[in-house]
């Protein structure tokens, strides 16, 4: 059955008890009503029927006029009173045709008793005796009426109170029904709809953790067999897809392998190559300047010097060509690595090849790492020499070294106050072959910050810049903390 | 001390510049230079000519300069000559290796000034 089936059933059938209740309360409400209004009559017929003894008794001893015609408008009372009633019970209805009765013959001993009396001074002796049966039947007759009305108004107190028992019982057995009626429902729905939602929530959380192979039991054919049902085949579709993505994945990361690879020998070859012949140019234009310069004139001297230049540029491009296409070779081998002490050795080593260059350089604490000590060494003397080179211009050139713990990281920074950049263009300083500069103004290959960033990358790290043109420039790496040691 | 005129050195490269540029080095200091374009023509000169040392390139076309120096090495009437090679890649470990077990006296990046190159030549004469 489904769902809403059973909440449909459930909410007509408490309906209808609700409605049966209400009936009853409202019949016996009805019924309570009319044994009221019996025992309102009842006690009235008691009250006139008194007042009607009281009057013939006052009538026997004193025989006042007045007596007697109260008695008559008592009695027109109390026959209005009865004859008006509108009795649907056949029982009550014949209680009062007694009652009618009695009292029609009250009234016939009353009207002969009060004409003896008229006639009394004529016959006095001969009436007495009439007169005392006359009187006896009345009150006797007197004492059946008050006895038929009090018997009626006890009937209509016991009417009452069986009306109100089964009224209670009515309305508790509707309530007990109800109340079991409900507990059977609210067990049948709980077990359609929380067993079957606790399945699908277990079966979400696994998903939810990675988990795509767990599927949810289907029994029920309601609406959370269906819900389970579809979520059982969208997790289908799901790891369909996850698998597929994984495959495309696995294919791209192929592809991209080898075509890094291929890459990577082509660029090593290439470099490989243009090597040997270089090696020619500057050896044949060496001996040139060495034996021949006396007979060149100026310009072929100029020629020359022009030659060896470029020839040095296209060796320096070729090394760091070279560097860059081995960091992608070669796996990592990380040891304790002291920063302070690495960067003051590649500082000193880079001063010494500038010796001319006044240089204000600072050097901070810097916390101790693990790192490739090779890579790392790279890092430092491609930032600090291109901090010298840029720094060419300064009347004074300042150079800081420092560091920044964070929560998981370390960040070093090397600042300069050089040339620096447009930030605009900071997006390209890490690129292979990008630069900012001109040869003309500042010499180099574009590949120094580039291999900056792929070592650091392979560490786990993160490369950045910020500069002002003519401003300076503040280069900074981050290495994760947790290879982080002091 | 060796008189550099009394001294052949043979220089196997395939390339011509080359070989007129390193040739032209240490024909300067006055050592008399014979020249070879490959591995069979290195072999052949060295066994007639008997050459004091040879220098030799590594990337020969046909028979590479590991082959023609293992060769070289295992010929009775080539296998006193000292052998430097020559090489324009990074020498790795494992290079380095195949050298020593090559029986090679010497390996000379080819980026190396002239300066260089005629005092490792020297030094290696001296050696043998």
């Amino acid at each position: 059955m489904k769902v809403r089936t059973r909440l449909l059933f459930s909410t007509v059938f408490l309906s209808i008890v609700v409605l049966l209740i209400n009936l009853v309360v409202f019949v016996s409400g009805q019924r309570v009503n009319q044994a009221n209004q019996k025992e309102i009559l009842a006690n009235n017929i008691v009250r006139d029927a008194s007042d009607l003894n009281v009057l013939t008794d006052d009538y026997l001893f004193y025989k006042p006029e007045r007596a007697k015609q109260q008695w008559h408008i008592r009695y027109a009372m109390l026959e209005k009173l009865i004859n008006t009633q509108e009795i649907s019970d056949p029982q009550t209805q014949a209680s009062l045709d007694k009652i009618k009765k009695d009292l029609d013959r009250s009234k016939t001993l009353f009207a002969q008793l009060t004409s003896t009396d008229m006639s009394q001074n004529k016959h006095a002796t001969a009436t007495s005796e009439k007169e005392e049966r006359l009187i006896g039947q009345l009150k006797i007759n007197s004492q059946l009426v008050l006895s038929s009305a009090l018997r009626l108004s006890s009937e209509a107190l016991h009417e009452r109170e069986v009306i109100r028992q089964n009224t209670d019982l009515f309305i508790f057995s509707f309530i007990f029904a109800m109340v079991l009626v409900t507990l059977i429902t609210f067990y049948f729905l709980y077990r359609a709809i929380v067993g079957p939602i606790t399945n699908l929530s277990s079966v979400a959380k696994q998903v939810h953790k990675g988990n795509l192979s767990k599927r949810t039991v289907v029994k029920a054919r309601d609406e959370l067999g269906e819900l389970a049902a579809t979520f059982n085949s969208m997790l289908d579709a799901l790891e369909e897809s996850h698998k597929d993505l994984e495959k495309k994945v696995q294919m791209r990361t192929k592809e991209l392998e080898a075509s890094n690879k291929d890459l990577e020998a082509f660029s090593y070859s290439v470099s490989h190559d243009l090597r040997a012949p270089l090696r020619s140019i500057d050896g044949f234009s060496e001996i040139l300047q060495q034996d021949y310069l006396a007979r060149l004139d100026d310009e072929g001297k100029g020629v020359i010097k022009t030659i060896r230049n470029n020839t040095h540029q296209m060796e320096n491009l070729i090394d760091d060509l070279l560097t860059f296409s081995r960091l992608g070779r070669k796996p990592i081998t990380t040891q304790t690595v002291n920063m302070k002490r690495l960067v003051h050795v590649v500082y000193a080593d880079l001063k010494k090849a500038n010796p001319s260059r006044k240089i204000n350089f600072s050097c901070e604490d810097l916390p101790t790492i693990n790192a490739d000590p090779a890579l790392i060494k790279q890092v430092w003397i491609n930032l600090l020499s291109n901090a010298i080179k840029y720094t060419n211009k300064q009347q004074e050139a300042t150079i800081t070294v420092g560091s920044k713990t964070e929560k998981d990281k370390i960040i070093y920074f090397v600042k300069d106050n050089g040339a620096g950049f447009d930030m605009k263009y900071v997006y390209k300083l890490f690129g292979v072959f990008q630069r900012l500069h001109s040869n003309a103004d500042f010499d180099g290959t574009g590949v120094g910050l580039a291999i900056v960033q792929r070592v650091i990358t392979k560490h786990g790290g993160k490369v950045w810049a910020e500069g002002k043109v003519n401003n300076g420039a503040t280069f900074s790496f981050s290495l994760p903390s947790d290879v982080a040691i002091g | 001390m060796l008189d550099p005129k009394q001294i052949h050195i043979l220089l196997i490269d395939d390339d011509q510049s080359l070989l007129r540029l390193f040739g032209g080095y240490l024909e300067k200091v006055g050592f008399q230079m014979l020249y070879a374009h490959n591995g069979d023509e290195g072999r052949e000169i060295a066994r007639r000519l008997q050459p004091n040392l040879i220098l030799l390139d590594l990337t020969l076309p046909e028979m590479d300069g590991y082959e023609v120096s293992s060769r070289l090495k295992k010929e009775e009437i080539t296998k006193h000559i000292p052998i430097v090679i020559l090489t324009s890649a990074d020498i790795s470990p494992e290079a380095e290796k195949l050298f020593k077990e090559t029986g090679v006296a010497d390996y000379i990046h080819k980026s190396v000034q002239s300066a260089e190159l005629i005092d490792r030549v020297k030094k290696v004469l001296n050696a043998s």
